[in-house]
């Protein structure tokens, strides 16, 4: 009899271990039943696509997110370093040619200052600077 | 569609026609086909991916001359390991099926095995349904996927002859110690295809994702019978951080795939009495590749190194420990190499470990313990995104059936590697100079998923199964 109930316990433990996943499975189904997420990463990608012809293929370029040092502005000087790769972002202010991204709205007035000149504005927050040389 | 199906195919044929070289002459191949199959997808992007780098190192950029090349080596390795397996065959007898007697089971073991096989299939569907959902709402993958992985993967690409501005101090680029198989396996495909395009990176993944489930199911239905390889597969597949995981394109599902694979031939060895010792050089391999994969390949390594070590009574029984590693050693050494030339000449520095004094710091404050212990405790109840904690059940399902004694030294080293990893990520935990809450909440529910299908792995072959299954003793792998 005892044996039996153990075998009845081991069998119960398995019967268990495959509810719980048909339980996972069906709530992984009904995930699926909803509409796709909007594919953020992608859309961020695609604001450089524009700019790449402006850049060198490789090299260092200088890169400058929102100023706020947000997880954010992180996330997007990582996302702009695979948009642009092999191109090397480095995220700051001291190149020659800077590649300003402000997806959020417009670039911040020091940017525009005597410090750096507008070479061109692609759009959607992705702008192309170079040092002001006073030239 | 074709073009990237060709190198994945080729990688595939690599990894076949390697394993096929050193399987067992007196096992037959086409009986453990599905098994080598699937030790041959995951092979196969190693190979492939040590030959890209190697490429790189000696020609500077990859293109069509690559693809010519590997197809060149990959149809002289096929007619070599066509000659070499006839030769290897042809005075060895065909070792009688010890491991799983192969004749007609009872009633029970029908049902249970039918009923094993739909609820697989149910949970198989749903799980190739969520990794086409999650793709869908991710092309480019999760952060590391184009923080990291897919990123190096670009430079070694589109760099040219420039690809060696993937490890650049210029940038903020991060984890340049991280080493190549998956970043190289991407450049490779995506070489062939002439373009980066982002199917390549999610095959990869889904290819890795289902090669894992596979060799759960397969090798333990060779080692303890069908329903436990299926029950085994089945709670893997409807892990749903593991379908998440696969889809991300990080390189933990590729690294949880060579891990288990190390084990699964090293129980395999044990358990065919093999002579030679080809499947440890396959282990070893296999290893290797973990270390080639991600830095806790190079810890699992370590761990395995020293499991089968500690099996030595005393130290004056070391010495023969130390010469049954040679076949191992054998197959580990040509990816340690390699390994080894990149993490001198190209990795940058680790963030997890900066200097002996800082960790012996960091070993001294009691409140990491504590958090870190915490951490691991809720993950042992929460991990994997189940509707409800699997592991408790799982817990029960070896108390209940019980651990078969004796054990067999495979299964032994297999436990302390596994066992020594987790507690060598534990103490990672404690001594990274880096914030501890954001790297717990990071990190740890994917090193766990590293280790899940080795776990499930070890659980379903160290335990008697559910029903009385005919088929070798438990324990003896």
């Amino acid at each position: 009899m005892q044996v039996n109930l153990r075998s009845f316990l081991r069998v119960a433990a398995v019967a268990s271990v495959l509810v719980v996943g048909l339980l996972s499975s069906g709530r992984l189904l009904r995930l699926t039943h909803q509409p796709s997420l909007l594919d953020g990463d992608n859309l961020y990608l695609a604001r450089f696509e524009d700019v790449k012809s402006a850049l060198p293929q490789r090299g260092v370029v200088c890169y400058m997110p929102n100023p706020d040092g947000s997880f954010e502005a992180k996330k997007h000087y990582f996302l702009a370093q695979y948009a642009l790769a092999p191109l090397v972002l480095r995220p700051s202010a001291d190149c020659d040619t800077l590649l300003a991204d402000f997806p959020a709205g417009p670039a911040p007035d020091f940017i525009l200052s005597q410090q750096f000149v507008l070479l061109k504005d692609f759009g959607n927050g992705v702008l192309l600077l170079r040092r002001n040389t006073g030239q | 569609m074709i073009r990237l199906v060709t190198p994945l195919l080729t990688a595939l044929g690599f990894g076949f026609v390697f394993v096929c070289i050193l399987w067992p002459g007196q096992r037959r191949l086409l009986r453990d086909l599905p098994l080598v199959i699937f030790l041959s997808l995951g092979f196969g992007f190693g190979i492939s991916s040590l030959l890209f780098f190697l490429w790189l190192l000696a020609f500077g950029r990859a293109g069509s001359a690559f693809a010519i090349f590997e197809l060149s080596l990959l149809l002289i390795l096929s007619a070599f390991a066509v000659l070499f397996r006839r030769r290897k065959t042809r005075f060895l007898p065909v070792a009688t099926e010890t491991v799983q007697a192969r004749h007609a089971g009872s009633k029970l073991e029908w049902i249970f095995n039918w009923m094993g096989a739909i609820i697989f299939l149910v949970t198989l569907l749903a799980a190739v349904r969520a990794f086409l959902w999650f793709v869908r709402g991710d092309l480019n993958g999760g952060w590391d996927a184009w923080g990291i992985w897919n990123l190096r993967a670009k430079f070694l690409f589109l760099g040219g002859s420039h690809w060696r501005d993937a490890f650049s101090a210029e940038g903020s680029l991060s984890h340049t110690d991280y080493p190549l198989l998956l970043p190289a396996s991407v450049a490779r495909a995506w070489s062939y295809v002439g373009s980066d395009a982002p199917l390549a990176p999610i095959l990869i993944g889904a290819l890795f994702t289902t090669a894992t489930a596979g060799l759960l199911l397969s090798s333990l239905s060779i080692l303890r019978g069908r329903s436990q390889g299926l029950l085994a597969a089945t709670v893997l597949l409807a892990t749903p951080f593991f379908i998440v995981l696969g889809t991300a394109q990080y390189a933990d599902v590729p690294l949880g795939f060579f891990m288990l694979s190390t084990l699964v031939l090293l129980c395999l060895h044990e358990s065919v009495a093999e002579e030679g010792g080809s499947m440890l050089a396959l282990a070893g391999a296999s290893a290797g590749l973990a270390a080639w994969t991600k830095n806790e390949g190079v810890l699992f390594l370590v761990c395995l190194l020293l499991g089968h070590l500690s099996l030595a009574p005393d130290r004056r029984n070391l010495r023969p420990q130390v010469r049954q590693l040679l076949p191992f050693v054998a197959g580990l050494a040509p990816v340690l190499l390699v390994l080894a030339y990149f993490k001198l000449h190209f990795a940058g520095h680790n963030d997890l470990f900066s200097s002996l004094t800082a960790a012996l710091k960091m070993l001294g404050r009691i409140a990491r313990w504590r958090v870190v212990a915490r951490a691991f405790a809720d993950q042992l109840l929460h991990f994997g995104g189940w509707v409800a904690p699997v592991t408790p059940f799982l817990a029960l399902y070896v108390l209940l059936a019980g651990v078969a004694k004796p054990m067999s030294n495979s299964l032994k080293i297999c436990l302390r590697a596994v066992s020594l990893t987790a507690l060598g990520y534990f103490f990672v935990y404690i001594v990274a100079p880096v914030p501890l809450d954001w790297l717990l909440e990071t990190s740890l529910n994917r090193v766990l998923v590293q280790l899940w299908p080795s776990t499930l792995f070890l659980v379903f072959v160290a335990t008697n199964p559910f029903h009385k299954e005919r088929g070798k003793p438990p324990g003896n792998c």
